[in-house]
């Protein structure tokens, strides 16, 4: 019983990574139609920045947090203006997904360059606490961290999108563009909101799972990207919980099964979750049928 | 020139088999479905064709490619069935989840595929077969261009109401797109797997599917020819970029992907560029006097 | 009279010529022995001959190698998971082609060079490696620090007679003259020392319980895995579970919390250096109170930086612990390594890709014309071998002590240092 729970305990960890990516990942994709398959390079380059600073400058956590959060934040910006943005003028949907290649391209060579082709780690002790022994459970530093802060984002993204003057015109423009420029909504603005919140919390996750799984790799990213696409399949793009939620769910089945079935099981499950999903409910757990719009 | 050849064969013998894997990918573009399946039927034809070399080696090269188109159309026929369903956003979401899976599903039957370790391949196809392939796979697209089941395609991507208004049957032209794109993509497998002459779970994978969706529309979506040359360039870019930037020749690659996405959208071969331009060219050929408005 | 000074020639002639430069393996002569010249001692090693008279030695060789460029080829892992065993061994190489061409051990006028590609550990691109290496007209390879890319070099290089050091895979059974030889001292087979090491610990500890720990998805790992349940058997664990990993987990807490919930007293990891290190330092945050033995996947400073002070205790054989080097070559590998890494000590891996460089040259010089099929010949004359190891000899191609060899046996101390086992349990 207690193994049980300490399993269930750890796939919530790697699920609040999981859901944290896909939150990240469904906000651009729900609001603009941007399936970008960069997304996971830039929570790489996040958490690049932020062990550059830790290792050349020895930055503690807060402030190392804040640069890779900056980082992933720029990037993400400036692969917008520059890749995306002159395409919205056209309603080409085959255009985004070519251009997300590229930019994919690009900024994982960069990541491989930065670090070396190596795999980098950050400072063993780097985040030391708090670690929870009890007699019934663990928590490594890392993982408790995952959990507190995906638990904050859910909460504080559903709350941008649901009270706050941005997250409505978000929201709104993700149901339709035309309707919300006509109520004035610039879409500009939102552009840049939605590409700000959502590469940001890309860069959060990165820093976090890196620090919590003890690597710094492009394979990181890579695999936040599949297990996050997945996740809001399984979770439903319209809502950031449902989002959220599928990722726990697939964080949760992962380790179970590992424990459970067998540890070459673990992809058999995310990939066979979704598939089942997409076949029979498309929309995922909490999504509605409605899609994303800024084209 | 043999200089040239000794360092560059593998590289050229590549760009042929990216052709074919951007063929594949065109089709579904050509009629109107974004869909990175055929990577997973390519997947599917390799490592059928890998094991029926293992248990009955000696078989001729026509022999495994018949294999590999078949399988991959099987399996495409099988797929269509789920995935045709789907609205447009989800199908691209679900073919690209059909990639993930068929990587699983190697992983996990390990006496078929050799799960990480991987399947050893030999290879039995010459450079010359290849261009031979590529030659007659191409001839077929160009007669299935101009055929009637061609103008369908063209018409149920380009405006698939009207079509189904004018009694053409979207969801069956699209199936045997499908099919079609599973074949093309089966004889790419196998044809890959030899070149590699050693296939893993990630030999056929998102990466490869990208680049070749990519690479076509790279070369123009909106023709076959496209994405032959897109495959090309894109096989030759780092290449040729490498004396001026060395190893981040990867970087370039990006780069051009995104400059042709924001300045040439419809790529580098564009149909109705093309006319335009002949047009053009006629106009100012022929003397002014002769001139005619059209 | 005669005799003593013909002998004084001959010791004099070799005097002048032994180069200068340390970290030879074989003082390279090429003088040949007076016809009357009598040895106290002599023999052969490092495929040449050797004669001891009078407290010195000669070493000469028959074989004389034509002059030009003599190019071999290696394939290494530089970038991915494991580039900090290939990296080093990458150096190693380097270092002992400079010195082979600085010696002139080779022969007048004839220099080695060395061609490196990184195949980043994927097995296409150690084909194409070999493939490549072949097309350059290479005169050998040296390859391969994964099993699996070794089963598919070799069956590339064998049809080829492309003759093929592996100097770092671990999967049994690989060697196979002429063609395919490994200079890597196998430390997993049966009675071998990692299986000895945990069933020492199961002994002191009386354990009756274990678990060891594997990656599932590679080949050499699981053959480690099996001889280490078999010592364990035999010293009189009767309950032993095998928990399985992937060679690209980063996620070792399910594992770990699986071990910590059974707590058996002891654990052997048979896993690659990566997911090994992260799965000690998971334990020990668990609180693992219980004994750790290891391979020398994780006996590097690298995995010191991922898991610091929880490899404190860590108990791990290895073909080579440059803190108590003894024989020369060893001492010199370890003294140009402390030079150029501010102080710090080497592993094993400089040492695997220096070794095996300078046996595929001294089979390249053996051979006289570089060719591969006569590189082959040379190099399955060698018997004995002088190497940082100690003396070792070729039985079937495989490289193993030519004496049984104490074990050194590692253990890792908080700070980042590593002491000899005392064979007693450490944590």
């Amino acid at each position: 019983m207690q193994l049980l729970i300490q399993q269930i305990l750890n796939g919530v960890a790697v699920g609040s990574a999981y859901g944290m990516f896909a939150m990240s990942f469904g906000l651009i994709f729900a609001t603009m139609g941007i399936l970008n398959v960069a997304h996971g390079a830039i929570a790489t380059l996040g958490a690049i920045g932020a062990l550059l600073v830790v290792e050349s400058w020895g930055f503690p956590l807060i402030p190392a947090l804040l640069v890779g959060i900056a980082t992933a934040i720029i990037i993400g910006l400036v692969t917008d203006r520059l890749a995306f943005q002159p395409l919205r003028a056209r309603s080409n949907p085959l255009g985004y997904l070519i251009t997300s290649i590229g930019v994919w391209i690009v900024l994982i060579s960069v990541a491989e360059t930065l670090l070396d082709h190596q795999i980098k780690t950050f400072p063993p002790d780097f985040v030391s606490q708090p670690r929870i022994i009890t007699s019934w459970v663990y928590l490594a530093p890392g993982q408790f961290w995952l959990i507190i802060v995906g638990g904050l984002s859910v909460v504080g993204l559903h709350l941008i999108l649901s009270r706050t003057t941005i997250g409505v015109q978000i929201r709104a423009v993700g149901y339709s563009e035309v309707w919300s420029r006509i109520s004035g909504v610039s879409s500009s603005t939102v552009v840049l909101s939605t590409v700000a919140i959502s590469c940001g919390l890309a860069g959060v996750v990165g820093i976090l799972s890196s620090i919590a799984f003890d690597n710094v790799a492009v394979q990181l990213g890579e695999g936040l990207l599949l297990k996050g696409f997945a996740a809001v399949v399984v979770g439903g793009f319209g809502d950031v919980r449902g989002a959220f939620a599928g990722g726990l769910i697939i964080g949760v089945t992962e380790v179970l099964g590992a424990q459970y079935i067998s540890g070459d099981f673990r992809d058999v499950i995310t990939f066979g979750l979704l598939i089942l999903f997409l076949i029979f409910r498309p929309q995922g757990i909490f999504g509605e049928v409605k899609f994303g719009a800024i084209k | 020139m043999n200089g040239f050849w000794n360092a560059y064969s593998a590289n050229v013998e590549f760009a042929l088999v990216a052709a074919l894997f951007s063929l594949s990918a065109f089709l579904g573009l050509w009629s109107g479905v974004l869909s990175l399946a055929p990577i997973a039927f390519a997947c599917g034809a390799a490592f059928t064709s890998a094991r029926i070399d293992l248990d009955h080696p000696g078989l001729p090269l026509m022999a495994h490619l018949i294999i590999g188109m078949l399988v991959g159309a099987a399996l495409a026929y099988v797929s269509s069935l789920i995935l045709l369903r789907l609205d447009s956003h989800y199908l691209a979401l679900a073919t690209i989840a059909t990639v993930l899976i068929s990587r699983v599903i190697v992983l996990n039957l390990p006496q078929y595929t050799g799960a990480t370790l991987g399947t050893p391949v030999t290879r039995i196809v010459s450079t010359w077969q290849l261009v031979l392939i590529l030659s007659i796979v191409c001839l077929v697209f160009n007669s299935l261009r101009k055929s009637r089941f061609g103008y369908s395609l063209d018409a149920v991507r380009e405006q698939p109401e009207v079509a189904a208004s004018i009694g053409l049957n979207v969801l069956k032209i699209r199936r045997i797109a499908f099919v079609l794109s599973g074949v093309v993509g089966g004889l790419a497998g196998v044809l890959q797997s030899q070149l590699m002459q050693y296939i893993t779970p990630d030999a056929f994978y998102v990466d490869l599917a990208f680049v070749s969706i990519a690479a076509a529309v790279l070369g123009g979506a909106y023709i076959w020819v496209g994405a032959v040359v897109g495959a090309f360039v894109y096989a030759a870019l780092p290449e040729v970029l490498r004396p001026f930037l060395g190893n981040s020749k990867n970087i370039a690659n990006g780069v051009i992907l995104i400059l042709i996405m924001v300045f040439m959208q419809r790529g580098l071969i564009d149909p109705v560029a093309i006319k335009r331009i002949t047009r053009r060219l006629r106009n100012s050929i022929a003397s002014p006097s002769q001139q005619r408005t059209e | 009279m005669k005799r003593i000074r013909l002998i004084l020639c001959a010791l004099l002639v070799g005097l002048v010529a032994t180069p200068l430069s340390g970290g030879a393996q074989v003082s390279a002569e090429t003088a040949t022995p007076r016809a009357g010249a009598r040895c106290d001692k002599a023999g052969d090693v490092n495929g040449a001959f050797w004669c001891e008279a009078k407290g010195a030695t000669l070493i000469w060789t028959d074989n004389k190698l034509q002059k030009g460029t003599y190019k071999i080829g290696a394939e290494l892992l530089l970038s991915g998971a494991a580039a900090f065993a290939g990296v080093p061994m990458g150096r190693g190489m380097e270092k002992a082609v400079a010195e082979i061409n600085e010696s002139g051990f080779l022969g007048k006028g004839a220099k080695l060079q060395l061609i490196q590609f990184d195949s980043a550990g994927s097995v296409p691109n150690a084909i194409t490696a070999a493939n490549k290496f072949i097309a350059d007209g290479v005169s050998g390879i040296i390859c391969c620090s994964l099993s699996s890319q070794a089963a598919a070099v070799i069956a590339i290089t064998k049809p080829a007679g492309m003759p093929t050091v592996i100097a770092a895979a671990v999967l049994p059974n690989l060697a196979s003259p002429p063609f395919i030889h490994r200079t890597v001292l196998l430390l997993g087979g049966k009675g071998g020392w990692q299986p000895q090491s945990a069933a020492l610990m199961a002994k002191a500890l009386r354990a009756t319980s274990a678990i060891v720990v594997v990656t599932s998805d590679n080949q050499g790992m699981v053959a480690d895995a099996a001889t280490y349940v078999e010592g364990l058997a035999g010293a009189g664990v009767t309950s032993i579970t095998q928990v399985k990993t992937a060679a690209a987990d980063t996620d070792l807490s399910g594992a770990a919390s699986q071990i910590i919930a059974a707590n058996p007293p002891m654990v052997v990891i048979a896993t690659l250096g990566g997911p090994g290190s992260r799965l000690v330092k998971a334990l020990v945050d668990r609180g693992y109170k219980g004994q750790i033995v290891g391979n020398y996947g994780l006996s590097d400073t690298t995995n010191y930086a991922i898991a610091g002070n929880s490899l404190a205790g860590v108990v791990m054989p290895t073909p080579f612990f440059a803190e108590k080097a003894t024989n020369k070559i060893g001492k010199q590998i370890v003294s140009w390594w402390k030079a150029n890494n501010a102080g710090a000590y080497p592993s094993v891996y400089p040492l695997q890709g220096y070794t095996a460089v300078y046996y595929l040259a001294t089979a390249i010089k053996n051979s006289g014309d570089g060719k591969p099929a006569n590189v082959a010949k040379a190099m399955n004359k060698i018997g004995r071998f002088e190497t940082g190891y100690g003396t070792v000899k070729f039985e079937r191609g495989q490289m193993k002590f030519a004496q049984t060899a104490l074990p050194n046996y590692v253990v890792w101390r908080a700070g980042g240092l590593k002491t000899v086992w005392d064979l007693k349990p450490t944590r």
